[in-house]
């Protein structure tokens, strides 16, 4: 069975008072993390953390080796779960807002490395913006083993009518659909419009010369442990790919 | 943005001086079993879903799931009644050709939709209109930066119930997925059953005074106490008027008339879109509470190191 953590954030009256951002509070933010937590937990996987608000740190996903503590966070667990606002760089790199300094407000994907020696194979983001479709490559150096990330190549809504979207996520992984299926089907309520993309990365087999062979990749093949099959770990050496899939409409 | 600008983007949408207030059915469990099976029922009928006369029942307190053949599975939500069908079809598996066109998709799955009776489940008291088409694509990029080409794996159409001629926001209130084969990948009914009973007949507020109350919510979100937020702060909005649907999970006893606001702000290093509701009566018939729930972990990380040994 799976490990897995939440963290979700509410609040930015922190963030706010200190001029970093603008951003306004959200909704119904743990109704979808409480969502995804209730049904991974009544099929008898273990939450390992679940921090709110000024408890979520940057440093939860930022590599231990590049003053972070990923390997006692996000780095250990097999699914990580957050809600946040988001975005991203100039260069790809996704970028989430906190409403505490510890130690930044903003954590950067630039310095995560995620399934490196230690545990993570999927990171779930609801946040906007976090893998720009043009930039997405910039992803690619959280991928230290690390199967696949979860986030959104536009705008994520919140509010009374995606509330369940956490739920439906959580369900759809442990009835069996592959992780990525199980985020961009949850996610969406085929109304509000979110934009959720599922992004791994694959061998040369896999990429075959341009003429990708999806049923190898991870994306197609990665479920939620005990409820199916499971790709092995890519070290960055075998990597020779980026695969991403997205809906929109 | 001010609440004359916000009720403006209704545009031409009507907003009646009074509308139904329409009961919804309650059914009990029986009942949902057997709307599953007729769902399901249908599907075979057309040959959209295997046959199965083995199929295995599992009861949860929120939702029955039935397991069907080669990995396919049926779900009814006893809250509301919804019905969603999953093929388990692998997800990369079976794409559309490259060159296949939005209008040819659309027509392919409305096609498929009216050999399924999709419109027959908003009953004879509704309509079940085409919304939106969504696609589901993939591509990759090699490390040396070459890019593949695009593939199209699936088209989701999607449909919003009409009572009246007011529409029920929320979710689509019908969605059909297919794949390239032309196999149904999934289908979603989100419609509550009514015998289209009306528990009363309300009068409307002005757009302006919900676009208003709809302002105030946004600003608390923001941190201001006034109904106003800066212009520069929108990057878009769109208000509508119809019926809300609370979400499949969550038991309804009336469709009530409602001001549904779509809203994109633009912060400094951020964007958010919100939806927000409040109710278009001056009598309250549903409570949307601008907050959901607390998070079920409140304590502090100095509390303790991991919430492993105490949050379960």
């Amino acid at each position: 069975m799976a490990s897995f953590g939440v963290e979700a954030i509410r609040y930015f009256n922190h963030a706010r008072a200190a001029g970093v951002d603008t951003a306004g509070d959200l909704t119904y933010t743990f109704n979808r993390s409480n969502g995804l937590d209730a049904a991974l937990r009544s099929a008898g996987h273990t939450r390992a953390l679940y921090w709110a608000n000024t408890n979520v740190f940057e440093t939860d996903l930022r590599d231990s080796d590049q003053g972070g503590d990923d390997r006692h966070w996000a780095d250990d667990v097999d699914l990580f779960w957050i809600e946040t606002h988001g975005n991203h760089d100039r260069a790809g790199h996704a970028v989430l807002l906190y409403d505490t300094p510890a130690t930044e407000w903003h954590a950067n994907s630039s310095n995560w490395q995620l399934g490196e020696n230690w545990n993570n194979e999927w990171v779930m983001v609801y946040a906007c913006d976090t893998a720009a479709l043009p930039t997405i490559t910039g992803l690619w150096n959280i991928f230290a083993r690390m199967h696949i990330y979860c986030g959104a190549w536009d705008l994520m809504w919140d509010g009374i009518t995606t509330d369940e979207c956490g739920e439906d996520v959580g369900d759809n992984l442990i009835h069996g659909d592959t992780v990525a299926h199980a985020w961009i089907d949850g996610v969406s309520d085929w109304w509000v419009d979110n934009h959720p993309v599922a992004v791994c990365v694959g061998d040369a087999a896999t990429w075959n010369g341009g003429n990708i062979r999806w049923d190898l990749s991870a994306i197609n093949r990665d479920h939620l442990w005990g409820h199916g099959s499971v790709s092995p770990d890519l070290a960055p050496a075998q990597q020779a790919c980026l695969l991403w899939t997205w809906t929109e409409g | 943005m001010d609440a004359i600008t916000l009720a403006h983007t209704l545009g031409g949408a009507h907003v009646p001086e009074a509308a139904d207030v329409i009961l919804l059915q309650q059914p009990r469990r029986e009942q949902l079993q057997a709307r599953a099976r007729r769902f399901i029922a249908l599907l075979q009928e057309h040959g959209d879903c295997p046959m199965d006369n083995g199929s295995s029942w599992r009861a949860r307190e929120d939702q029955t799931l039935i397991h069907l053949a080669n990995g396919a599975r049926a779900i009814v939500y006893h809250a509301s009644g919804a019905l969603r069908y999953v093929s388990g079809l692998a997800p990369m598996a079976s794409p559309f050709d490259r060159a296949t066109g939005l209008d040819e998709l659309i027509q392919r799955i409305e096609t498929r939709a009216l050999k399924l009776k999709l419109r027959d489940w908003a009953g004879p008291h509704g309509d079940l209109r085409f919304e939106r088409l969504f696609r589901r694509l993939a591509a990759g990029a090699h490390q040396s930066g070459k890019l593949s080409e695009v593939s199209l794996l699936r088209a989701i159409g999607a449909w919003r119930q009409f009572i009246g001629g007011i529409p029920v926001l929320g979710a689509a209130s019908g969605a059909l997925a297919l794949a390239g084969s032309g196999q149904l990948d999934a289908l979603h009914v989100n419609i509550r059953p009514s015998n289209g009973e009306v528990l009363d007949r309300a009068p409307i507020i002005d757009p302006e005074l919900g676009a208003r109350q709809l302002l105030l919510r946004l600003a608390s979100l923001l941190g201001q106490g006034h109904d106003t937020v800066p212009r520069h702060a929108i990057e878009s909005a769109i208000l509508q008027f119809g019926y809300l649907d609370l979400g499949k999970r969550k038991p309804q006893r009336v469709l009530a008339p409602a001001y549904v606001a779509r809203i994109v702000l633009r912060h400094r290093g951020v964007r958010q879109g919100y939806v927000l509701a409040v109710a278009a009566t001056e009598k309250p018939y549903l409570e949307l509470p601008l907050f959901g729930s607390e998070a079920v972990v409140t304590r502090g990380r100095t509390d303790f190191a991991r919430c492993e040994s105490t949050g379960r």
